[in-house]
């Protein structure tokens, strides 16, 4: 009766303890943005963070003798902001944010291996850093330029790493910029960009350095991030024929592909993919494309990307110099010189229409491949 | 013999009040019945109608017909039981004819219309003009901008312009404003430098006045009256190659519809790519609303002691943009679906003030007309609604799916037979309320 009752208590605290703990909504099919929930979509203007562009998140340690600053450009998220928020109120009524811990990148290949593993920040148990806002409060009226509008924020949130949570405030900067022509570029949709610093302590997340490493590792991180968001969320495209199933899968397979580390469920979810593009030559072009040239790719299964890129150009009936040196640089990524060497010549005939520059760029690269085979052949 | 004659008339008079309120009633039951150009009879998205059904079942209202159309967002015209459809096939311009019974083909005529050297159709290559029926004849403008007059029995075509081919202009996406009648003109939006708003003879096609230059846009003109004056009402659009100058001017301006004289003009500031649809009301409000950087204005016109007209923004509005939906006014307030690529809302907002009485998230960028107290709300991902909108709320009584996607073109309302069209299909549904055994029973029948 005793143990029973231990066990109880015991998961009766371990409940209470979840329901503090930071709850992010899963993301879109897509995976580039979050699925808000109703209350959340009922409370103003939804902003979409913009991912894979420019940075939006700076770690930096407060070690004396080691400088590390890891960044990520792959933050998926959402910030409600009300819809009269310039008659006044606060002007952030919900967020929240995922942070692939992968998309962490030092510059230096053994300390991005090291913030994976289990000793940092366990990438394997906890592959993202999650942020939620409960509340935003603004302490003065905004800045207003034209028809911009600049808040001076003090953010409340939850930030959980390594599955620990602690509650936050930050101060940080809130700049709403409605949809204009010139800013078209980055997307079509009215603009937010939510700015700020916060320190926080290794320590609440459970990782403390032993005195000895501490000169080296530090026990405070510096936080600085910048988060655009647009109303337009990324994983929409503004063709409207498009198929939208068809496209939100398309940019799923590019977000497993960079933002995941499980090659499996990857090339699972990619091959499902490919019977479907199979007619569709752009489409199987798009995914040799990902493999090849997707930054941040864990694994690059060439295996995979030949396979689509031998459909794509059969289907262009080997008139498209584009797809032709994609599948060049897969054999040239496993190492078959001849068959890359051999599909780049392909791509120089006439009757793939090569402009001049076009013909330069791969010249060059077929000489570069040339040289390659050259180098690496055996001494007769 | 006086009692005889009296009871001759005790017998004739009743007849006769019989016959004069039949056909009055005839008549305004006709009128209701009309849909001869962008907007409606009156230009306004709000039409007389029949009683109509607020309780659909599942699958929505009891389709009439359906048949192939062709491409092309051009709203479909309604008189005296005929439809008129514009729409492409190929590289040619198709008018068609159909009865609304049944959607039979009465007469169709096409012609020639490849694409401009410069026409972007990402979007589709159009139509996107409504036509406009006035007397015998039918006008259209299609989207590589050739005008022409046909007549609307046999659909033989009586004149015709080519406004790309005479000047060298580019059409953007598609030439989109929509042909309006006053008079015996027929006056068209073309844009561009010395061509920008032309007026023709209705039965020649002869030009009788041309204003000077306009920026060309997809918004289509309006024909108001404030005070003593006829004013023909034009939102300039926006040259592709000004598009990234945030100093371009585009204006709203009033025209005199017989002269093309300048009334007045005033100046929009920023960007505004311009879709506006236009909406006067009875009030001198000038109502108009684009997406993209655009905005939500009202501009209030006024009559001077002296007899000239003013007219100046009274208030503008980031917080309602709407693509390119048709929206309705009813009372002071507008509701009209607002938003682009990004959510989109169903907003009511005050006319005078600009102040928004409420929003509803649940449908895409959507298409509104008013008739019989409610609004049919038909969105771009082909879902309809019927909906009673009041300031305080909109209460929304049915809805269905009733077209594929993309369905951008505001439904034909004529009694109560509502005609939607998309790229391809046309399909007329029936919305009046019906006894529930003969409707199952024609259900069946169709089955």
């Amino acid at each position: 009766m005793k143990s029973r009752a231990l066990v109880l208590s015991f998961l009766v605290l371990r409940l209470a303890a979840d329901s503090t703990l930071c709850q992010v909504p899963e993301r879109s099919e897509s995976g580039l943005t979050l699925r808000p929930p109703e209350a959340h979509l009922d409370s103003g203007s939804v902003f979409h963070a913009l991912t894979g562009g420019e940075t939006q998140l700076v770690l930096s340690s407060d070690a004396p003798l080691q400088k590390l600053a890891a960044t990520s450009s792959r933050m998926v998220g959402y910030l409600v902001v009300p819809y009269d928020v310039d008659e006044g109120g606060p002007p952030i009524a919900a967020g929240a944010f995922r942070i692939p811990v992968r998309s962490l990148k030092t510059g230096l290949e053994r300390w991005d291996r090291a913030l994976l593993g289990s000793r940092f920040l366990d990438a394997a148990r906890h592959p993202e850093v999650l942020f939620t806002i409960s509340s935003a409060s603004s302490f003065s009226t905004p800045e207003v330029r034209g028809d911009s509008l600049t808040f001076t924020v003090e953010v409340k949130g939850r930030l959980a790493v390594k599955g620990q949570d602690v509650e936050l405030t930050l101060p940080a900067t809130l700049n709403l910029i409605p949809s204009r022509l010139s800013l078209y570029s980055k997307t079509f949709g009215d603009y937010a960009a939510l700015k700020g610093e916060v320190t926080i302590d290794t320590a609440d997340f459970g990782w403390k350095p032993s005195p000895r490493a501490a000169p080296l590792f530090g026990s405070r991180i510096h936080v600085s991030f910048h988060i655009v968001l647009s109303s337009v969320p990324p994983d929409r495209d503004i063709d409207p024929f498009i198929d939208r199933t068809l496209h939100a899968r398309r940019l799923r397979f590019d977000n497993l592909l960079q933002d995941t580390d499980d090659p499996v469920e990857t090339y699972r979810f990619g091959n499902r993919l490919m019977v479907d593009l199979w007619d569709d030559a752009e489409g199987l072009q798009g995914l040799v494309e990902s493999v090849l040239r997707k930054p941040g790719v864990a694994r690059r299964n060439y295996a995979f990307a030949l396979k689509a890129a031998h459909r794509a150009v059969e289907l262009s009936g080997a008139k498209s110099a584009r797809f032709l040196t994609a599948l060049a640089q897969v054999y040239y990524e496993r190492g078959e010189m001849d068959q890359a060497i051999s599909w780049q010549q392909q791509a120089l005939k006439e009757e793939t229409g090569l402009g001049p520059r076009g013909r330069a760029a791969v010249e060059s690269t077929l000489s570069r491949y040339l040289a390659e085979a050259r180098a690496i052949a055996p001494e007769e | 013999m006086r009692n005889l004659l009296h009871d001759r008339q005790r017998r004739i008079v009743p007849i006769l009040l019989f016959g004069l309120v039949f056909s009055f009633g005839h008549r305004s039951s006709l009128h209701a019945q009309l849909w001869d150009q962008f907007g409606g009879p009156n230009r306004n998205f709000r039409v007389e109608s029949g009683s109509l059904s607020a309780s659909w079942p599942p699958e929505g209202p009891r389709q009439l017909w359906q048949r192939e159309l062709g491409d092309g967002y051009s709203q479909v015209l309604y008189e005296q039981g005929r439809l008129y459809a514009f729409c492409r096939r190929g590289e040619r311009d198709v008018v068609v004819s159909l009865n609304a019974d049944d959607g039979e083909v009465l007469w169709e005529t096409s012609y020639d219309a490849p694409l401009l050297p410069n026409q972007i159709a990402e979007f589709g290559p159009g139509p996107i003009a409504t036509p406009a029926l006035v007397g015998q004849r039918l006008f259209t403008y299609g989207a590589t901008a050739k005008f022409h007059c046909l007549d609307k029995n046999s659909g033989r075509i009586i004149w015709s312009k080519d406004f790309a081919g005479e000047m060298d202009r580019g059409v953007g996406r598609g030439a989109g404003a929509s042909p309006v009648a006053f008079g015996d003109l027929v006056i068209q939006l073309v844009g561009g430098r010395d061509r920008a708003v032309v007026a023709m003879d209705q039965a020649t096609g002869e030009e009788r006045w041309r204003s000077p230059h306009y920026s060309e846009g997809y918004s289509s003109p309006l024909i108001g009256r404030v005070g003593s004056h006829d004013l023909l009402i034009v939102a300039e659009g926006t040259v592709p190659s000004q598009i990234s100058n945030p100093l371009a001017t585009r204006n709203r301006t009033a025209l005199d519809p017989r002269s093309g004289e300048l009334i007045w003009k005033v100046p929009i500031s920023g960007g505004d790519y311009t879709m506006s649809i236009l909406d006067l009301g009875q009030d001198n409000l000038l109502f108009g609303s684009s997406a993209y950087d655009g905005g939500t204005r009202v501009i209030r016109i006024r009559e001077s002691d002296e007899g000239s007209l003013q007219a100046e923004l009274l208030w503008s509005t980031r917080k309602m943009r709407i693509a390119f939906g048709s929206y309705v006014r009813l009372g002071d307030h507008v509701y009209g679906s607002s938003g682009n690529y990004g959510p989109t809302l169903l907003i009511a907002i005050h006319v005078k003030t600009g102040k928004i009485a409420w929003r509803k998230r649940g449908f895409a960028r959507a298409s509104l007309l008013a008739a019989d107290g409610k609004v049919l709300i038909l969105d771009e991902e082909g879902s309809l609604a019927i909906a009673t909108p009041s300031p305080d709320d909109l209460v929304i009584h049915s809805r269905a799916r009733v077209m594929e996607r993309i369905s951008w073109t505001t439904p034909t309302l004529a009694g109560t037979r509502l005609f939607i069209r998309n790229r391809k299909t046309i399909k007329g549904l029936q919305l009046g309320l019906e006894n529930p055994r003969a409707a199952a029973a024609s259900r069946r029948e169709e089955k």
